[in-house]
């Protein structure tokens, strides 16, 4: 799952490392912090070929 | 079953909007010692009853939740125990430059506080700063708080069971209290446990104002009646932690007024050398009782105080004759930190102007092979003259907004 850092400032996480601001990072499971943002997956759509 | 080490814990911080809404806290602070406890007053009540035993019941009395936090004092953490204290009146400055900011005595803000022990967390609401002590341990400085707070939340039980597919709301037991969710907040991760060694993580989506309920997004949970039910605790993550003031780059200005005090701290050759100094502030929070709460309805300033105590080498009998003669000393002390401004033109800085201290204890006491200090308590007092007691200026990277 990917999060977002959504403070102004730079953050260290324990055995993760520096997020820097507004970065989006995977993150392992069970990944809890209110300073990011659970970034939604976009859907990939399969697109069919009709030619 | 899991086994947790302390040094994994945290401390994570947040003033609220409100005495008793509890936010997410996102401030997180390197923790030395905490002992906030939940004390529900659980006492063997007494009745005659038939029984030559001292009692079959133990029965709650008024809550309370109150303790001590250490940690630090680094500029930027220092500024949320000194927020819980008293009251910030202004902000100035930007973040090149350094942020200024003014605490005067007053109402501190009320904080939601969490503690993770293992993976689990205890959150705190309502929490403000009863007693504030910053001292010095091997040069640097040591900030300790003594809270009281209105409520928490850290465990709770099913009050009715979760029966597979489809949940979405969670019901609580109320043997704690009858509103059991107080403390947790939207999108807080609470952990059900199913069976033994089997839960399910739910982030909160609304906490009803009925006290007891609580609801996510449609989950497979199969959980009992009394299945227990834990707040997770965060990850936390710390912003570019600052060092702790030092004792070495302080000064400490003593004179007969404020603006000499404060003349005579902005010098290392006009400052008073002190060997030792630390300072106590008091808030006296009462907590006040009101029907409708088990625990404190709110928590409310008394009379303000304050202590200092100082050591220094003794020269003459100039502060046993200030004490006995009950002699005026104001008293600043400038503590600088890093340099904030790329030019060296800003620093970290915290300055305590007490405008009166006189002297309640001085002594100089004699002992083989070492040298004769002035061993000083003084109490800090309002002044007439200048119509105040004290100010503390701290002058950090946090922006105001997060106090």
């Amino acid at each position: 799952m990917k999060f977002k850092n959504i403070t102004n400032q730079d953050l260290s996480i324990p055995d993760i490392g520096i997020v820097k601001a507004g970065e989006i990072k995977e993150m392992p499971e069970g990944f809890n912090n209110a300073n990011f943002e659970k970034v939604k997956e976009e859907k990939t759509s399969q697109k069919n070929d009709e030619s | 079953m899991p086994n947790y080490l302390a040094d994994k814990s945290y401390l994570a911080v947040k003033p609220q909007v409100a005495a008793t809404t509890p936010i997410i806290p996102t401030n997180f602070i390197p923790l030395l010692a905490e002992s906030i406890r939940l004390n529900p007053n659980f006492q063997a009540t007494r009745a005659m009853k038939g029984l030559s035993w001292k009692s079959d019941e133990l029965l709650k009395g008024a809550r309370q939740i109150e303790g001590d936090l250490e940690v630090w004092g680094d500029p930027d953490s220092i500024g949320h125990l000194i927020n819980m204290m008293y009251v910030k009146t202004s902000t100035a400055g930007d973040a090149a430059s350094g942020y200024t900011h003014i605490f005067d005595p007053g109402e501190g803000k009320s904080y939601t506080i969490d503690i993770a022990r293992g993976a689990f967390a205890q959150r705190i609401y309502g929490a403000r700063g009863d007693k504030l002590k910053i001292s010095f341990d091997d040069n640097k400085l040591k900030a300790t708080i003594s809270i009281k707070a209105l409520g928490q939340f850290n465990a709770a039980s099913l009050a009715v069971a979760l029966t597979g597919a489809g949940m979405v709301t969670a019901v609580f037991k109320t043997d704690y209290d009858l509103r059991p969710t107080d403390g947790l907040c939207v999108g807080d991760i609470i952990r059900i446990v199913e069976t033994a060694g089997t839960t399910v993580d739910v982030t909160l989506l609304t906490i009803n104002a009925n006290g007891t309920t609580v609801t996510f997004v449609s989950t497979v949970i199969t959980a009992a009646i009394g299945q227990a039910v834990f707040l997770v605790a965060q990850t936390p993550s710390f912003t570019a932690l600052q060092e702790p003031f030092y004792f070495g780059n302080a000064l400490v200005g003593i004179a007969d007024t404020t603006a000499n005090a404060d003349t005579a701290a902005a010098t290392r050759a006009a400052a008073t050398p002190c060997y030792e100094v630390n300072a106590e502030f008091i808030n006296d929070l009462l907590s006040a009782q009101a029907s409708g709460y088990t625990g404190p309805a709110a928590l409310l300033n008394q009379v303000k105080s304050g202590t200092i105590e100082l050591t220094r080498l003794f020269t003459d009998p100039t502060q046993f004759q200030k004490w006995i003669e009950n002699v005026k000393q104001a008293m600043t002390m400038i503590i600088t930190g890093r340099y904030i401004k790329t030019d060296l033109s800003t620093s970290e800085k915290l300055t305590v102007k007490i405008n009166k201290t006189k002297l309640i204890t001085n002594e100089q006491p004699l002992e083989v092979g070492q040298y004769i200090m002035d061993k000083q308590k003084f109490e800090m007092l309002y002044d007439a003259g200048d119509g105040d007691s004290l100010t503390i200026t701290l002058i950090n990277r946090t922006i105001g907004t997060n106090y």
